[in-house]
């Protein structure tokens, strides 16, 4: 075995930045679905805030995504309707 | 015995050097075998100094005054608990304490997280071997605990006030505390020189530095016991400078604990949060030195020691080198977002935040003032108890509404309507609670109804935060209630534990309104048979009696109580003189209500010859809140705490995703 330290390239140091950018906008998104959900955020700053974060999302989604791959994600233009009934 | 001691240090001493020079070496020239060396070197401190510490803790239970350091923290009569509490009682076991849980911390947060953070671990090592440098060789050279003497017949025995069950846990905790915050200064200022900045250093350190907040919170509620039982002047915290010294690196880190959550959220307040590490940590050094240099004076200051000048050095080389590392890598650390509204929940942190450093720096200003006009001015002015209740309301009650605020609105920015329906129920608690108050006549406070007011609206908060949570859990499966509020808590710990810590702040500040600012206060000078009057209480002294214990002369003044002409029974409170020490402590009596939380406080400032007694007597509303705060305190940061695994599979995913092999 090498005496090398293995350190993260170039290339992998961007894909770490981005992996936490997407968890980061996939835990937010959660968050608001779950806020929204209890009421605590109202059906209109959902709608105003849910397009950012699932474009966020989608857009590290598909830099991670090796080339030629589809992304799933779905896109929003900031028209998302609210996912849920409210429970309050 | 004190050979192999001075030895284990001595070892212990040279391990630290190597895992910071061969640490440095190895992550600066790419060496995986020397930084493997120089992890195990740490991990082989860990083991000189235990056994150091065994050799300490073992002539302390033998009773050997041939060490200066038991002869002169112990005696023959001292009970074995408290002999064993000897250990961290005094300046040079404490610093063997210090060193033996840092590298304890140091070798068991690497062993966690090498696996999965290597490249940031390599510059991690000789930061802990930096710090673990320092102790070690202060206790070699400056401060060691294994110096020898001609064995007295008897040691001199310990001071009264520290023979007290709470002395067993206390200062363990706050070491346990400053001790622990150590390891998120190591992982930043590793993370630092690595040029590191993601997020890595913060996901290793969110334990570590929330077991550190954690011990550092209970121990100083069992401190402020402590004085409330011992120390009997009728309070539990006095803004003594060492008690200051323990709440300020614990309001930095609650700071950094709410901060972070902006930096995991929304990748903002980078630049912030590696600030606050640092000073959390220069301030748990600044506390540090402050209960064991004898630089102040402090119920707590013990010994007058040479320590401080090189704890001085030690701080100004850590703020200095951190600053300049934190200089050096802000283009690394500039933010890629940006505060979207001032109404949002990153700005009610930020504001919290502002608050808390506020409240931290104006402490710091009234613990320094005093030395800095000695050293200027040849005088040493104290600022008092006003100085640090004025800012204790300025900052500590909008930080208290802001508690109830933050959880309720949306990251990123909330609208002015939502806010006004989602503040409603809340609002209109706290105000029905004020007014209610203010007709039952506690507006002879104004800070202490604006304080209830704040409390009851962030309760409500907490508890429209649990239903409403939970009857969207109930919404989305569960099967029932209680199935439905725990999945709640499971599946975000770290929230729903913060509110339960939310609530213990709530039940404290309740506590320290009720007992500050609606205590009433009597005295009288009383012969056997006489009573004195104070609220519905009334308390006929009876007799007095004196009693010879393990180590001292107890004398009791007993006192029959009763309330509203029903009888509570009887009460002690007297003195207690130490033969061997020649010292006397106030040792009070105290009446806890279960029902109403309410003490009645008893002090016999003064015993006559014939009998007569001088008594001091409190009634504290509210101010057992105060203790059970502690224990939901306690409660909420093990939630918080508890092994998440679901966190845990994302970290493992995500090392998967990035090609690194766990275990590289």
């Amino acid at each position: 075995m090498s005496d090398a330290l293995e350190e993260l390239d170039v290339g992998e140091r961007r894909r770490l930045e981005l992996v936490e950018a997407r968890d980061r906008a996939l835990a937010a998104l959660k968050e608001l679905e779950f806020d929204h959900r209890t009421g605590t955020v109202s059906d209109d700053d959902y709608r105003a805030l849910v397009g950012p974060l699932r474009r966020e999302a989608a857009g590290a989604l598909q830099e991670l995504e090796p080339e030629g791959a589809e992304v799933t994600e779905e896109t929003n233009d900031g028209q998302g309707r609210p996912a849920g009934e409210r429970t309050s | 015995m004190a050979e192999l001691g001075r030895a284990a240090l001595v070892v212990s001493l040279g391990l630290s050097v190597y895992a910071l020079v061969a640490g440095a070496l190895a992550a600066h020239l790419g060496r995986r075998r020397l930084a493997l060396s120089a992890q195990n070197a740490l991990l082989a401190a860990f083991g000189s100094t235990l056994v150091a510490s065994a050799v300490l803790l073992s002539a302390l239970l033998r009773n050997d005054f041939s060490f200066i350091y038991v002869a002169s923290t112990t005696s023959e009569a001292l009970p074995t608990a408290y002999t064993i509490s000897a250990f961290w009682g005094g300046q040079e076991g404490s610093l063997l304490l210090w060193l033996l849980v840092l590298t304890g911390f140091a070798a068991a947060a690497i062993r966690l997280n090498r696996g999965w953070a290597r490249d940031l671990i390599v510059w991690v090592v000789p930061v802990f071997g930096a710090v673990a440098t320092f102790f070690a060789f202060l206790l070699v050279a400056v401060a060691n605990p294994f110096a020898t003497q001609a064995a007295p017949v008897d040691g001199l025995g310990m001071t009264p006030s520290l023979q007290n069950p709470y002395m067993l846990a206390h200062p363990p905790l706050l070491y346990l505390g400053y001790v622990g915050l150590t390891v998120p200064f190591a992982f930043a200022i590793g993370a630092l020189i690595a040029g590191r900045t993601d997020e890595r250093w913060l996901v290793a350190t969110r334990r570590w530095t929330l077991v550190a907040w954690t011990a550092l919170g209970i121990g100083q509620l069992l401190g402020a016991h402590w004085a409330y039982e011992e120390v009997g002047w009728g309070g539990y915290y006095a803004w003594d400078p060492v008690e200051n010294a323990a709440l300020m690196p614990w309001l930095a880190a609650t700071a950094f604990l709410h901060s972070v959550m902006i930096q995991e959220k929304r990748g903002m307040l980078r630049i912030w949060n590696v600030l606050l590490v640092l000073l959390a940590f220069s301030l748990s050094l600044f506390g540090t030195f402050l209960t064991r240099s004898g630089v102040v004076n402090s119920i707590h200051s013990f010994t007058q020691s040479s320590i401080g000048p090189w704890f001085l050095a030690f701080i100004g080389v850590v703020v200095t080198v951190s600053l300049a590392l934190v200089f050096w890598r802000l283009p690394k650390l500039r933010s890629p977002t940006r505060l979207e509204s001032p109404i949002s929940r990153e700005a009610a942190f930020l504001y919290n935040n502002l608050l808390l450093l506020a409240l931290c720096l104006t402490i710091f200003w009234g613990v320094v003032y005093p030395l800095l006009s000695e050293a200027l001015r040849g005088e040493a002015v104290v600022l008092g108890r006003e100085y640090y209740d004025f800012f204790l309301r300025i900052f500590g009650l909008p930080l208290l509404l802001l508690m109830g605020i933050g959880p309720l609105i949306a990251w990123r920015r909330a609208s002015l309507r939502s806010l006004l329906t989602t503040f409603r129920w809340p609002t209109g608690v706290a105000l029905a609670t004020g007014a209610i108050l203010l007709a039952l006549g506690a507006g002879s406070s104004v800070p202490g109804l604006i304080a209830y007011t704040f409390a009851s609206f962030v309760i409500t908060t907490i508890i429209l935060e649990f239903t409403r949570g939970t009857k969207a859990r109930k919404a989305l499966g569960a099967t029932s209630w209680p199935g439905a509020f725990s999945s709640l808590i499971a599946r975000n710990r770290r929230r729903y534990g913060g509110y339960v810590v939310h609530a213990a702040i709530v039940l404290l500040a309740i506590g320290v309104a009720g007992s500050s600012a609606f205590d009433t206060v009597a005295e009288a000078k009383l012969e056997r048979g006489q009573s004195m009057e104070i609220g519905n209480y009334r308390l006929e002294y009876r007799t007095l009696d004196e009693r010879i214990a393990a180590n001292a002369t107890e004398i009791r003044a007993e006192l029959a109580v009763s309330r509203g002409g029903r009888d509570l029974g009887t009460l002690e409170a007297g003195k207690n003189a130490y033969t061997i020490e020649d010292q006397v402590s106030n040792e009070v009596g105290i009446r806890s209500d279960p029902l109403t939380g309410e003490d009645l406080f008893v002090i016999a400032e003064q015993i006559d010859s014939d009998g007569t007694v001088y008594f001091r007597v409190f009634v504290k509303p509210l101010v057992n809140l105060i203790w059970i705060a502690g224990l939901v305190f306690l409660l909420g940061s093990l939630i918080t705490l508890w092994p998440d695994a679901r966190e845990q599979r994302r970290l493992v995913e995500r090392t998967r995703e990035l090609g690194v092999p766990a275990t590289r």
